[in-house]
């Protein structure tokens, strides 16, 4: 059956037929994954060239990571074979894929940030003179290593003082250390700069002319089409296409990716322009925030942009209480505020969806009925204790508006697809009937339908004459949902966009991001 | 449709008596061991005054260990709440009047709720790393605060009333029993259905989610460790009716108990898993075991060891049976997708 040459000979006529250049690394072959509950992937085969970049994309959900775990050993297919270089393996564990050549860049970075940039490298494979660690020798090849990658640094440094980009650079080193022929790198830019991920981009360059083959798993289709070569699009644990990057173009991709084309990515509607809502006046918080003041509008989103660090998280904390701040005040439709705790700012009719779901917006072993009603343990009551059918009632009825995919409302949230756990966040904070809502990266690593019932979500908030702050790095969903735009940087305002404005634009924000002036 | 909601709700009940059932059959083997001596009345009757001491401490244990803390000054909680209580029988309370027994038992419930919130606020106000500082700390003041009020010997004289809970058997069960139970069932429906129970849950299972949420998450905490000081001091009005005495050195296994009963039981030491009826399975497993060792004979320091032993196998146990139920989940998967 798996006769290895025919394997090879298979594979060489379509490499003639295809015009492929290159010789095949690896391939899966009809790979079926099962989980309590689904079918992660059905009979997906993928195939990677060498010295290539294949862009792996498909929704959230669509098994993209389960795939990754088949690659590194952290799962193991049901059915399906495994090829590299033309001979079946059984990647049974981490260690066997490792062994096999397949390195992995996980999107969550496994650095130790107590250690230094030569511990992380060697981690459990030292470089031993003796019984002894040979640490003059493995410096040296560290700084060998981070040199050849593009990012120069000491190896004596503690990682915790490293940027996110040289901290991922010692991930792709430790890949380059052991030997892989193949690096999978998951979301790589999703905490990444502008000018890190630059470097990315050249550092990848750099990997393909070793010949080394690169799976790029990313929802960023400007940068799929970057630096890829080979596209292969994934939908519900299925194979549903593969081609060069010349033969797709981005309709095409998300048309794959949903099953359905897609009009129009930003359904932005304009409401009419309210009362104002909130005014912050000189908040300042020493070393993070400098004399912020600004005004949202009911029935308005006002966007805030920036590069990573510009202090637009650290203004939204500031303001809901969740941070300490050194001074300023907060007026709530024109009624000075005080807001110490998170309490205070829900109290005062206030919602923060945060930027990280899964560390500060989810109970993820909790029901999907417990986290929608996280923020309001209090109010629904039957004398002392709880009611629960109310809760039942409000909790399907959340379901139904917000398209919450889940088996039932006692499910685990954490079992849920990342576009559904945010549904799971908004919903919370929309229980609490608040007037004035802050959006902290609302899609984020959620796929493009959820992005897409995230902006009808905003639009009824609007349309309700309710406030929206809204935190994104990406400038087309600034441009596509704001009506209003403040850009930071470096803990300062430095402009603020009307919609109807010439600045409105991504030139002029990107510049003031940078700290230009806008004429 | 019911089909399917049954399923689950039957799947969870076997899960659930699985504890119950190693329980039983622990008891079994200890029957055949004592050749039926373990299921004496006398000895059924002993077992039900033991269970309330531990079990009561392991509840307040609980609530602790929900939020992913833990109490290592129950012990001690139990001691310095009936020696406070001695020491003021003692100098204002001597007389065996009504009044006297119903104002120590108050001021013992008191003196170790205070004592209980002083741990949660330590650890709020304070900033203290992590409880099982704080708690460590307290672990040996409030034991040492016994030992100097009470001039480390113990004190007897309570009035009657007092010693009422300990040792009173209506319709031959113990009193204390009865209360163990309706503090169970209180408890059960405090944890899972009122709005400080989720918040209990939900601190535990994601402190910085519940916080953002606006969930007063120090309270919570402060309340906790409030309330694992009142059902110790509670377990100690019960240990004051067996003994008819205050001792100075009581219930120094106590915490460990306590924390073994609620593992034993299915609880998370991470916070946000475990209920009651568990915990007192635990508490139950823990009684038995000691009785039983003590019937055949066993020295204490062999009890020890199969103590130890045993919350290892419970924990390993649930560990295997989480494993066992996650992969006959997959498989129903593959075998519902294979025939569709």
């Amino acid at each position: 059956m798996s006769d290895p040459i025919f394997q090879i000979h298979e594979k060489q006529k379509r490499s003639v037929i295809t015009g492929m250049k290159h010789e095949v690394i690896m391939e899966l072959k009809h790979i079926t994954k099962y989980f309590p509950g689904v079918v992660a992937l059905d009979d997906m085969s993928f195939t990677v060239r060498k010295g290539t970049v294949h862009g792996l994309i498909g929704e959230n959900g669509a098994g993209k990571s389960t795939l990754i775990k088949v690659f590194t050993g952290v799962n193991q297919p049901d059915k399906g074979e495994i090829y590299i270089d033309g001979k079946q393996v059984h990647l049974s564990n981490p260690m066997a894929s490792k062994a096999a050549g397949v390195g992995c860049v996980y999107q969550e970075l496994n650095i130790i940030q107590e250690l230094n940039v030569t511990d992380n490298l060697f981690l459990n494979y030292y470089m031993k003179k003796g019984p002894l660690c040979d640490y003059k020798a493995m410096h040296k090849r560290a700084s060998e290593i981070m040199e050849e990658l593009g990012q120069p640094v000491d190896p004596h440094t503690e990682c915790s003082k490293l940027g996110l980009g040289v901290q991922q650079t010692i991930e792709i080193g430790k890949s380059i250390l052991s030997d892989a022929r193949l690096i999978i790198m998951d979301e790589p830019t999703s905490s990444l700069s502008e000018s890190e991920v630059e470097q990315l981009f050249k550092t990848i360059e750099m990997l393909k002319e070793k010949g080394i083959a690169i799976v790029f798993v990313s929802h960023k289709l400007e940068e799929i089409f970057e630096c890829c070569d080979d596209i292969t699009v994934m939908r519900d644990g299925k194979w549903i296409s593969t081609s060069p990057v010349e033969e797709m173009t981005k309709d095409l991709l998300i048309s794959h990716m949903v099953g359905r084309s897609l009009e129009n990515l930003f359904p932005k509607e304009i409401a009419p322009k309210g009362e104002e809502m909130l005014r912050v006046e000189h908040l300042n918080s020493v070393g993070v925030l400098n004399d912020i003041s600004f005004s949202a509008y009911a029935g308005q989103v006002l966007g805030f942009s920036g590069l990573v660090g510009a202090g637009r998280t650290e203004t939204m904390r500031a303001i809901f209480g969740a941070d300490p701040r050194d001074g300023g005040e907060v007026y709530i439709q024109d009624k000075k505020v005080r807001i110490c705790c998170p309490a205070d700012a829900i109290h005062n009719k206030m919602a923060f969806l945060t930027e990280d779901r899964k560390g500060e917006g989810l109970i993820l072993e909790a029901s999907v009925l417990n986290n929608l009603h996280l923020a309001t343990i209090d109010r629904d009551r039957k004398g002392l204790l709880l009611d629960q059918s109310k809760h039942r009632r409000i909790g399907e009825e959340n379901i139904a508006t917000y398209k919450i995919k889940t088996p039932t409302l006692d499910t685990p949230v954490g079992s849920l697809s990342g576009g559904n756990q945010q549904k799971v966040v908004i919903g919370k904070w929309v229980n609490t009937d608040a007037d004035i809502y802050i959006f902290d990266e609302p899609t984020r690593g959620i796929d493009v339908g959820a992005k897409i019932e995230v902006y009808h979500v905003m639009n009824d908030l609007v349309r309700k004459g309710k406030c929206v702050l809204m935190v994104s790095s990406e400038l087309p969903e600034i441009l596509g949902m704001s009506d209003r735009v403040i850009v930071m940087r470096h803990g300062t305002i430095m402009a603020e966009i009307d919609r109807d404005t010439e600045h409105f634009n991504q030139e002029d924000i990107m510049k003031a991001a940078w700290g230009g002036t806008l004429s | 449709m019911t089909e399917q909601k049954t399923a689950p709700k039957l799947k969870d009940a076997i899960s659930k008596l699985g504890p119950l059932l190693a329980l039983a059959l622990i008891c079994i083997g200890l029957g055949i061991a004592t050749k039926g001596n373990f299921f004496s009345s006398t000895n059924v009757f002993n077992l039900l005054r033991q269970v309330p001491i531990v079990a009561l401490m392991s509840v307040g244990m609980l609530c602790v260990i929900l939020l992913g803390g833990i109490d290592l000054s129950a012990g001690s909680l139990l001691a310095i709440s009936t020696g406070v209580t001695a020491v003021l029988m003692k100098k204002f309370f001597t007389a065996d009047t009504v009044f006297n027994a119903v104002i120590l038992i108050v001021i013992c419930l008191v003196v170790g709720t205070v004592a209980g919130m002083l741990n949660g606020l330590l650890l709020t106000k304070l900033h203290l790393p992590h409880p099982f500082i704080a708690t460590l700390g307290t672990k040996n003041m409030y034991r040492g605060i016994t030992l100097v009020i009470m001039g480390s010997a113990s004190i007897a004289g309570f009035p009657k009333g007092t010693l009422v809970i300990g040792t009173a058997e209506p319709f031959g069960i113990p009193l204390s029993f009865i209360l163990t139970m309706v503090v169970f069932v209180l408890m059960h429906v405090f944890l899972s259905n009122s709005p400080i129970g989720r918040k209990i849950y939900s601190f535990g299972g994601n402190a910085e989610a519940a916080r953002l949420a606006g969930i007063n998450t120090d309270r919570v905490q402060v309340i906790c460790y409030s309330l694992s000081g009142f059902f110790c001091a509670l377990a100690g009005v019960v240990y004051i009716g067996r003994l008819n005495s205050a001792v100075p050195l009581a219930s120094q296994e106590g915490d460990l108990d306590a924390i073994a009963s609620c593992i034993i039981g299915g609880a998370s030491f991470l916070g946000g898993k475990g209920n009651v009826w568990g915990t007192l399975i635990g508490a139950f497993m823990i009684t038995v075991i000691r009785n039983g060792c003590n019937l055949m004979g066993v020295s204490s320091d062999l009890q020890l060891i199969v103590i130890g032993a045993i919350i290892i196998v419970a924990v390993f146990v649930d560990v295997v049976r989480s494993r066992m139920e996650a992969n006959a989940k997959r498989l129903a998967v593959a075998k519902a997708s294979a025939a569709a």
